[in-house]
């Protein structure tokens, strides 16, 4: 790190801990040679000039600036690292203010630790003395972040309809938002790339931690009769394997790519237009007094999403039974492990009528419904299974 | 009079000027002063006398909040339109971030005051701090005030799908918004469910909000029936009908009437009224109306700026008919307009885009309506 150099040059100053006051380290300051740093006050991190001289600060306090005299005099720009600042960029939005012996600028919204900040003083703008000090500063977090990967992909079967719907992929930390389908991608097993297999329908869909990342696969290209089916054709054909491509570049949450790429591999069956029949399922039902999971076996992979928010089970009590959810064998398992032990009695499995299979059908309408055939009799609400526990 | 007298006619009085402050703002009424703290920003449009309802799709959220626009004047035939080049550079650097670090979701105009609003997102994490930008009609940029401000609120889809047990709840992503005729029409897209719910919301908010749940179907040739999420829509009266056209994620244009999505019906079927063909991706639209006819522009994710005529509207089908894929409807490539993203109106024969420069970054501009 250089020393802080007085008139008018530009130094690179410090990277600075969070909660930590820094200065130059490798020398102690002249006394009289302000310095430009970042400080922690109140819970946030602020730009402080600090070692102004003491009539330059009295001046500042009676002359009260007004936020754009403050920006005059003390400008604060946000710039990529490697970049210039460009033509009237405009100031960091902040609050200025003379507080314990030194100039503060405290930004409207966390500082960020992907810019270089280039900070300016002029105290010639209110007729003070000393020089113009110049500084470029930039935030390194104290915590090193830790690299993010994927860390499952959804339907994990081996095999999915040709009208499968959609992708499911669950990151390990949260993930950046907008840019997702610049980096996800379909293969054939012979390398070559799918093209446009999913709809940019303009907002991204996450759940709220942004560490699951659902791909639509095109419905107009599924949809009998829609032109774009007829022009395109399926996205998956029927015999033929695939590959899930998640590229490393993608940023999470920090700006850093993954820690590795991602890849999952599968083959391609008929389409699927029937819908999921309760009917058709199995019960596995532990004992009483164990912590063995319930386990519902399907015929079907399930939407795993779906599958663990539409089922649930409860009580005599109508009490929804606490527990996990997992699934197994390509999410043709559905395993509920409770929290406390079961206790012996009448259970019942609930099951939403939306729970959908790869395909969409939900159990109690299929995808597509052909009009021109007897009509459909929709099962429209929740399909309530008795369970005895002994 | 006696002292009784006195303090009866007193509290009379009383009553009989708050009755009529009540009723003095008949949609400014039911607001309250407080602070709005979003928890995310998404797709924002304007209502009657200068508000803005402004969606925050994590907090499953509409906000209608009082601009002051209704007050500002009518200033937007006299004053100059938006035009600020790469305006996400301008803002990311107002808010202390690289321009990539900066999503703007949405942009409304105020045809009252001529003020423009962009929702953006400070960030790309899951915690980016969501800020609404204005540029006033005077061209000063900045965040808007969410402190001490006043507004109403209502929240939607708050049901079954909500929180059982701290578990992963449906998400949703609002994709469009609107003010249409007496109601907000909210248009969502599940994270889950291959669905999207059209959500009616009668404003001013009332105690009940009346959630017309309702699902959009589109048919393709008379005979495949399909679940379909609408990806942006905008209202417009045929005549005295108010309608919405929708744009879905598959390609097909639909129109709708608002009587339908008013009413009690669980399920609407969209007449299709064009197959906008492979690879459109629709993001926004507007319609004008040009030598006393009706068209419709549709700005596109992938370059390109769609135009047709609205008229003749082809009549509502029976399901069984077939329905013909370009019912007059002739589809006018605007090159003039590419990279254009969000498009308002703005004055008699104009509009105000938000689009993608050659550098990749994003333009404020002023076009001619084509």
């Amino acid at each position: 790190m250089s020393r802080l150099a007085r008139v008018g040059s530009t130094v690179l100053v410090l990277a600075a801990c969070i909660g930590w006051v820094c200065g130059p380290a490798d020398a102690a300051p002249a006394s009289d040679a302000p310095s430009i740093v970042f400080v922690s006050q109140d819970d946030a991190q602020v730009i402080a000039i600090r070692d102004l001289p003491e009539s330059l600060l009295r001046a500042l306090e009676n002359k009260n600036p007004s936020q754009s005299e403050w920006q005059k005099l003390y400008p604060v720009r946000a710039v990529p690292m490697d970049d210039e600042p460009f033509d009237d960029q405009p100031n960091v939005l902040g609050r200025y203010a003379v507080r314990d012996g030194a100039v503060v600028f405290a930004p409207t919204y966390p500082i960020s630790s992907r810019v270089v900040y280039r900070v300016e003083f002029r105290p010639a703008w209110i007729g003070g003395e000393g020089e113009l000090i110049r500084a470029k500063l930039i935030l390194i977090p104290a915590k090193a972040s830790s690299p993010t990967q994927v860390a499952r992909a959804y339907p994990s079967s081996k095999t999915v309809p040709a009208n499968l719907l959609k992708f499911y992929i669950e990151f390990t930390q949260p993930m950046s938002r907008g840019v997702g389908y610049e980096y996800v991608r379909l293969e054939r097993s012979d390398g070559s790339i799918v093209i446009d297999p999913f709809p940019e329908i303009g907002v991204e869909l996450w759940d709220a931690h942004q560490q699951r990342f659902t791909v639509l696969l095109d419905p107009g290209r599924i949809k009998r009769g829609l032109k774009i089916n007829e022009e395109m054709g399926l996205a998956l054909v029927p015999g033929g394997a695939y590959r899930l491509v998640v590229d490393e570049a993608w940023p999470d949450a920090e700006g850093n790519p993954l820690a590795k790429g991602f890849e999952m591999a599968f083959k391609v069956t008929e389409p699927d237009h029937n819908s999921p029949n309760p009917e058709t399922w199995r019960v596995d039902i532990p004992k009483a007094g164990s912590h063995d999971p319930l386990t519902i076996r399907f015929p079907e992979t399930m939407d795993s999403a779906l599958s663990e928010r539409l089922i649930w089970l409860v009580d005599a009590e109508a009490n929804e039974v606490a527990g996990r959810v997992t699934f197994e064998k390509g999410e043709t398992r559905w395993l509920m492990t409770p929290e406390a032990a079961w206790r012996a009695g009448a259970y019942v499995l609930r099951i939403h009528p939306r729970l959908e299979d790869l395909a969409g059908n939900q159990i109690r309408r299929p995808f597509e419904i052909d009009v021109s055939e007897a009509a459909v009799e929709a099962v429209d609400s929740v399909v309530d299974v008795a369970v005895v526990i002994r | 009079m006696n002292k009784t007298a006195f303090v009866a006619s007193l509290i009379l009085l009383s009553c009989a000027v708050s009755f009529s402050a009540a009723h003095a703002d008949g949609h400014l009424s039911g607001m309250e002063k407080g602070t709005i703290e979003l928890q995310s920003i998404g797709p924002i449009g304007f209502g009657p006398e200068g508000i803005l309802f402004i969606a925050d799709p994590k907090a499953s959220t509409v906000y209608a909040l009082q601009t002051g626009g209704a007050h500002a004047g009518s200033a937007s035939k006299a004053s100059t339109p938006h035009t600020v080049k790469e305006v996400d550079k301008k803002i990311a650097a107002m808010l202390g971030v690289d321009a990539k670090e900066l999503i703007i979701h949405d942009f409304a105009v105020d045809p009252m005051s001529g003020a423009a609003y962009l929702s953006v997102s400070r960030g790309r994490g899951p915690d980016a701090a969501a800020v609404l930008i204005r540029r006033s009609a005077s061209g000063e940029l900045a965040p808007v005030g969410l402190e001490d401000v006043a507004f109403a609120k209502a929240t939607l889809w708050a049901t079954p799908d909500k929180d059982r047990r701290g578990r992963d709840v449906r998400q949703d992503a609002i994709t469009e918004l609107a003010y249409v005729d007496g109601s907000i029409v909210v248009a969502g897209l599940s994270n889950q469910e291959f669905s999207s719910r059209l959500r009616v919301l009668d404003y001013p908010f009332t105690a009940e909000n009346r959630e017309t749940g309702l699902e959009i179907y589109h048919t393709a040739h008379g005979q495949w029936e399909t679940h379909s999420p609408v990806r942006t829509f905008t209202p417009f009266m045929d005549g005295k009908e108010p309608y919405i056209l929708a744009a879905h994620t598959c390609t097909p244009l639909v129109r709708i009437p608002v009587s339908e999505i008013v009413s009690e019906k669980q399920k609407i079927i969209g007449s299709t009224i064009a197959e906008l063909g492979n690879r459109n991706r629709p993001l926004d639209m507007l319609i004008y109306e040009k030598d006393g006819e009706e068209f419709l522009l549709i700005t596109n994710s992938s370059r390109g700026v769609m135009k047709l005529a609205l008229a003749p509207m082809p009549k509502q089908p029976a399901l069984t008919e077939e329905v013909e894929d370009t019912a007059g409807a002739d589809i006018i490539q605007i090159a003039a307009l590419d990279g254009a993203l969000q498009i308002e109106a703005w004055g008699e024969n104009g509009a105000v885009v938000l689009r993608k420069n050659e550098g990749g970054t994003i333009d404020l501009a002023h076009v001619a309506l084509p």
